[in-house]
Formats: C-alpha cells, sequence, structure tokens
C-alpha cells in the first residue's frame, strides 16, 4: 500500500504538469468552439455553431468518410500486426531480421510514408511506370491516390500502424506461457487452432488496446488525408484546417467545435472496449 | 484503495488546470521599459537600435529564400548598423496563433521583432490589434524609395495598409509550360486558350486544389478572366449570393473545363509542391507559381527540363505585394524599423532580385532610383525561363478584397467539385 502512494506521489509531478498542458489545449479549444475567442471581439457563448455544423451535409460526409478510413484502415492493422506478430513469435522467417524490418515503417513519419506511398503506387508512380514498362501503354494502375475511396490514406495508414500493432501484441505473445500452446497441441490442435482458440482470446485486451490507439490517431490525423486524399470528401480534420485558415474570426469556432467532435468521437471506442470487458470479467467471474 | 487515490490525483490535476489557465489569463508585466519609437527623429532610432537583436519570424520553406536572409542580409544588417537578425522560420499562421495567444495572455513583450505577412493574415493581424503602428511612413527607404501612388502603397488585398506594414517585395501569378511540349499558337494566354488547350490534352491540365494559396489564386484568376476584375470589386463577402452572382459565369468556366483536367477534375492536387512534382514527372503540361522566378531557379537547379518557360495571360495575372511589420509586443521595435528599412534598400531590393538568391521583384520603385542605384538591377539576371519585370508589372492586376477568398474557395468547391459534372 505504501508503495502505491510513494508510485503516486513520484509520478506526481510529470502528471500535472502533462495533464495541464492537455486539458488546457481541450479547455480552449471547447471554450473556442462555443463562440468565446475575445481576442477576435467574439464574447457570446452559443451553441450555434454546433448547431450548424450538425446541420451541413458536407460535415456529415467528412465525418463518415473519416470514421471510413479510420475504421478500416485500423482494424485491418491490428488484423495485420496480429498476423505478423504471430509469424515473429513462431519464429518466421528468423526472427532477428524480420524485427529490423518491421521497425522501419515506425520509425519514419507520416509525412514520408504518404510521400513513399505516392512515389510508388500513384499516378506515374514507381508500379504505375514498370506496368507500362512492362505490358506497355494503356496498362495503368487504377487510382489509389487521391481517390475518393480514400485508399490512399487507408493504404498509408496500414503501411504505417500494422507494424506498430504487430510490435505490441509480439509483447505480449512473447509474455504468454508456451505451455498453453504446447498443451493445445498436445491433444491434437492444428498450429492454427492453437492460435485462434487460444491465444487470441488471451491477446483480446491487447487487441483492444491496440485498435484504439490506432483509431485515434487515424481518426484525427491532418496530413495523411491532406496529402493523398480526395479534394471532396475531405477528411474531418482536414475540414477542421479549411476552417481554421479561413480569416474570418467566425470560421475559428467551427475549426473548434469540429475538433472538439473529433476529440468525443475518439473517446467511443474506449467506451466500448472497457464495456465489453467489463462484460466479459462478469462473464468469466 | 489504489483506484481512490489515482481518481484523487485526476481531480486535483483537473482542478490546478483550471486554476493554472484561469491564472495565466491575467496581465504579466505591462511594458519593459522600452522608449517610445513613433515619431522620434531616424538618427535616434539608428542609434537606439545599435548592439540589439532583432528576431525576424516568417515562412521558411524555401532554402533559398532562408539563405538569402542568413547569409546576404544578417551579416550586412550587423555591419552597417551592428545589428543581430535572428532568423525564424515559421509558417504564418503559427505565427498569428502565437501572438493572438500572447495577445490573450497579455503578454507585453514578446519574442517576434518583424513578421513577413500580406492579404488575409495581415487583415486578421489588423483586425486584431496584433500589430505596431503605424510605423512605415517613418522609414527613411519608404519615404525615399516606395511610390506612394502604387495602390498596393495603400491596400493589401483590399484591406487599407495605414503605415501598419511596408512593402518588401512583389510578387504575381505566372503559368510555367514546357516549349517543347506545347506549341507556341496554343499558350494558354486567356482562359479560352486555356480550355482549347485543356481539350487537346485532356487530362494533363490541374491546378493546386484551394484553399491553397497558388491554386486558390488561380481560381481567381481564370475567374477574372472571364467575367473582369472589376466585377470583383464593391462585394460584401458576406453576402455569397451577390458573390456567386457576379462571379457566376467564371465559375461556370471552371466546371466546364473540369471534365479535362487531370482525374476529370474530380479531385486536384492540394498543394504546389505536388503540382511542381506532377510537372516535373512530365504527368501534367501545365504548372502554376506566384512567384514568378521560381520555376527558372529549378531549371537551375535541374528540377524542371531547360525548355521550361512562363507565361501570364494577356489580360493580366493576379499579382500581390508581400510586406513587412512590426508585431504589437515586439521587445525591438526600434531594431525592426531600421532591420526593414535595410531590406527596403536598394542594395537588399536587387540582391533580393538576383535569380540565383531569390527571384523576387522588388517593392520599390524603378523611376525613384539614381541610374547608379538601377544599374544594381540591371546586373541580375533572370535567365530564358523569366519574363521581364516590366512585363509583368505591364500585365498585373490586383488582388480582389482578402474576405472574398475563403468564399470564392467555398463556391469552387460546391459548383466546380461537388456539383460540376
Amino acid at each position: 500500500m505504501r508503495k502505491s502512494i510513494t508510485i503516486c506521489l513520484l509520478l506526481l509531478p510529470a502528471t500535472l504538469i502533462q495533464l495541464w498542458i492537455m486539458f488546457t489545449g481541450i479547455f480552449s479549444s471547447i471554450e473556442q468552439s462555443l463562440g468565446y475567442i475575445p481576442t477576435a471581439g467574439l464574447t457570446e457563448i452559443s451553441r450555434d455553431y454546433y448547431r450548424e455544423l450538425l446541420a451541413d451535409p458536407t460535415f456529415w460526409r467528412s465525418l463518415l468518410f473519416s470514421l471510413y478510413t479510420a475504421l478500416f484502415s485500423s482494424g485491418l492493422s491490428v488484423g495485420l500486426g496480429l498476423g505478423l506478430a504471430g509469424l515473429m513469435a513462431a519464429n518466421f522467417p528468423a526472427r532477428f531480421s524480420a524485427q529490423q524490418w518491421f521497425k522501419l515503417p515506425i520509425i519514419v513519419p507520416h509525412l514520408v510514408a504518404v510521400f513513399l506511398i505516392m512515389v510508388t503506387l500513384g499516378n506515374a508512380g514507381l508500379v504505375d511506370r514498370l506496368l507500362h514498362f512492362a505490358w506497355g501503354p494503356g496498362v495503368r494502375l487504377p487510382n489509389l491516390t487521391m481517390d475518393p475511396w480514400g485508399l490512399g490514406i487507408i493504404l498509408t495508414y496500414i503501411w504505417k500502424s500494422a507494424p506498430y500493432a504487430a510490435f505490441i501484441l509480439y509483447t505480449f505473445l512473447r509474455n504468454t506461457d508456451p505451455r498453453l500452446i504446447a498443451t493445445a497441441r498436445n491433444l491434437g490442435a492444428s498450429p492454427w487452432r492453437a492460435f485462434w482458440h487460444v491465444l487470441v482470446p488471451l491477446l483480446k485486451p491487447a487487441l483492444g488496446g491496440c485498435f484504439i490507439l490506432i483509431f485515434a490517431y487515424n481518426f484525427t490525423a491532418f496530413e495523411v488525408p491532406f496529402l493523398i486524399g480526395p479534394t471532396y470528401p475531405k477528411a474531418l480534420p482536414v475540414l477542421a484546417y479549411t476552417y481554421f485558415l479561413n480569416p474570418d474570426s467566425e470560421a475559428r469556432a467551427y475549426a473548434m467545435a469540429i475538433n472538439s467532435l473529433l476529440l468525443l468521437f475518439s473517446l467511443f471506442p474506449i467506451w466500448f472496449f472497457q464495456r465489453c470487458w467489463q462484460n466479459e470479467s462478469k462473464e468469466g467471474s | 484503495m489504489k483506484v481512490r487515490i489515482v481518481k484523487g490525483l485526476f481531480a486535483l490535476a483537473l482542478i490546478a488546470s483550471l486554476i493554472f489557465s484561469g491564472g495565466c489569463g491575467g496581465k504579466q508585466e505591462s511594458t519593459q521599459g522600452q522608449p517610445p519609437v513613433t515619431g522620434k527623429d531616424w538618427a535616434a532610432i539608428v542609434a537606439q537600435a545599435k548592439g540589439s537583436t532583432v528576431y525576424f519570424y516568417g515562412w521558411g520553406g524555401d532554402q533559398r529564400i532562408n539563405r538569402w536572409l542568413d547569409e546576404t542580409v544578417a551579416p550586412g544588417l550587423r555591419e552597417k548598423y551592428g545589428i543581430k537578425l535572428v532568423r525564424v522560420g515559421m509558417n504564418i499562421n503559427e505565427i498569428l496563433t502565437k501572438l493572438i495567444s500572447e495577445k490573450q495572455a497579455g503578454r507585453e513583450s514578446g519574442s517576434i521583432d518583424i513578421v513577413w505577412i500580406n492579404g488575409e493574415n495581415f487583415y486578421t493581424a489588423k483586425k486584431n490589434d496584433l500589430l505596431h503602428g503605424p510605423f512605415a511612413q517613418d522609414l527613411q527607404a519608404v519615404k525615399q524609395y516606395i511610390d506612394g501612388r502604387d495602390p498596393e502603397s495603400q491596400l493589401d488585398f483590399g484591406q487599407p495598409i495605414e503605415g501598419y506594414e511596408a512593402p518588401f517585395g512583389k510578387a504575381q501569378l505566372v503559368m510555367i509550360y514546357d516549349s517543347a511540349k506545347i506549341k507556341e499558337d496554343e499558350l494558354p494566354r486567356s482562359a479560352q486558350a486555356l480550355m482549347a488547350l485543356a481539350q487537346k490534352y485532356p487530362g494533363k491540365i490541374t491546378y493546386p486544389a484551394p484553399p491553397d494559396f497558388t491554386g486558390s489564386a488561380f481560381v481567381r484568376n481564370v475567374i477574372c478572366d472571364v467575367v473582369g476584375r472589376d466585377k470583383l470589386d464593391n462585394l460584401n463577402p458576406r453576402d455569397k449570393a451577390a458573390v456567386e452572382a457576379a462571379i457566376r459565369p467564371g465559375v461556370e468556366f471552371l466546371a466546364g473545363l473540369k471534365p479535362y483536367l487531370w482525374r476529370k477534375g474530380e479531385t486536384y492536387p492540394a498543394t504546389l509542391a505536388q503540382l511542381h512534382n506532377m510537372f516535373a514527372d512530365g504527368e501534367i503540361i501545365l504548372a502554376m507559381d506566384y512567384a514568378p522566378y521560381s520555376a527558372m531557379g529549378k531549371v537551375r537547379d535541374g528540377q524542371f527540363p531547360s525548355t521550361v518557360k512562363t507565361l501570364v495571360f494577356d489580360k493580366g495575372t493576379l499579382g500581390n505585394t508581400h510586406y513587412l511589420a512590426v508585431p504589437f509586443n515586439s521587445p525591438n521595435k526600434a531594431g525592426a524599423m531600421v532591420a526593414i528599412n535595410f531590406l527596403l534598400s536598394p542594395e537588399m531590393q536587387a540582391s533580393k532580385y538576383a535569380a540565383e538568391n531569390w527571384g523576387d521583384l522588388p517593392a520599390i520603385d524603378m523611376h525613384k532610383l539614381s541610374a547608379e542605384e538601377q544599374s544594381l538591377f540591371g546586373k541580375a539576371n533572370r535567365g530564358d525561363a523569366a519574363i521581364s519585370g516590366e512585363y509583368l508589372q505591364g500585365h498585373r492586376i490586383s488582388e480582389p478584397y482578402a474576405a472574398l477568398v475563403p468564399v470564392i474557395d467555398e463556391i469552387w468547391l460546391q459548383r466546380v467539385v461537388r456539383e460540376g459534372k
């Protein structure tokens, strides 16, 4: 008990600073989203900005587009990451070389990732030129970047986050008792069955956590959809940016309202998984 | 128990954050004991500025411009006035956000002495009282070299300047093309010629999507070419319907152009850099830039082929002036004024005009210079891609009112991207 208090006290200063920075930011954006921007001469608190935003079909198109790209990219990343982690844990191929490879996309910044995807999969990109070279003119790669389906965004995010998920899940896999798998195998389960029915259930909390982390980023980050997304519909963070750039000070309130809604929507998966875990632990006991 | 401790800490942090954020709203220090600079004799301002440090904040996205400021301007300023110039590269939106938060926090002594600014950002800064002034009329160089009758000395994107910024340089939109690919008689010297070119080479033309600075200017320029620049005067930006009615033929023209554009105009590159990459790759045959001599620099660097040239519309292209301003809370206003004055001297303006340094059009009036000073500009070589400064000046139309810019961008998105077939 005493030990845990000491730990809490030791963590207190850093936590306070972090929370302070975080909450002042959140507080100020919520304040501005309600139209309180004294430097711009706006002091009247009002919910009109939210109301108008929610009545605007462009906002809903953007919201759906952002939700769709974020859900797909995070879901596929976690799935792929799980597969990769499984391969790494099974020591396939040689573990060392594999680990080094997976680190690369994690270190590379998102901006560079966008550039790499553009250079390889974009129009007049590497793959497009190879196709052209191999099969002559007329053979072209379909539009994978700046496309209305957001494929470029999803591809970039998968390239970035699948290895990240693999790393988190791999750590969990390494810490599970290998005897569980051995027992399952001994009882006649195929490697696939042992993986799916023994390991995956054990990994559920890690999978959920991983998904939340990746989703929160992919849903709210601006640079990837800005550079590789379509002109319309814009992803929600890009829409906020467009409002933010507008010199009219009232537009800033809309930008902040979008940011506050982004925050709210990012909390949703946390709530969702929390509920799932609670139910599960109830069932377990 | 542990949970309760964590919860308690959480609540404590929350309360602390509220107190802190409230506490920061109060005034910190009122003034820094800085002597006033307005209405003071110039020699006294120069004496006051000696030995000080000036912080220059502005866009840092072009290595050549940065190098020019660091390696030509800064040493010159130190030698001549004993002022140390520190350049900080920062996007103008971030600079304004910083100034707004400093204003909110009541910080009377800030960290920025000079800010490189124009257009809607000047409008925002001036409207929110973020700038010191009026100061421009006190500068020697402004009195001596700036043409006060030039509309761009009075209005910045339609916004009255009133001495709150001093002109630094001029830019003008130019189209960039490869003379090896487009024949002389196909050149898009008007909106109609642009349409003919796009129909001849479908999928080979595009422009950056507004609100990209250059893409937005291109859209306005095409609209002006179709409807006439004067139709954009005296419009109330709050009255979207009136704006739309005034520019309708121009917007309809852009919607008509859409099916012949790259990707049938369904999507557009988001930035100018992407557009230039596509142009360098040969994916498109026309590019544009608001810096008239940047294509020339890219030919020199080998990014563009040597056959690349630039052109402007016969009816003219949009031009704007970029300016230097002093923030309301600059800790060194005297130093800032001396530095701005130095940047407006014929030596620095000629050095800035040289293509190997920057290639930016001078803000000062050539007719006000002595023969010797004029010869400084004659030496600046601009290369084949460049159009002469006089020709640009003769084909220059002024930017409309800044507050119209986002309205036109919005109309473009709605009528061209969403509803255009």
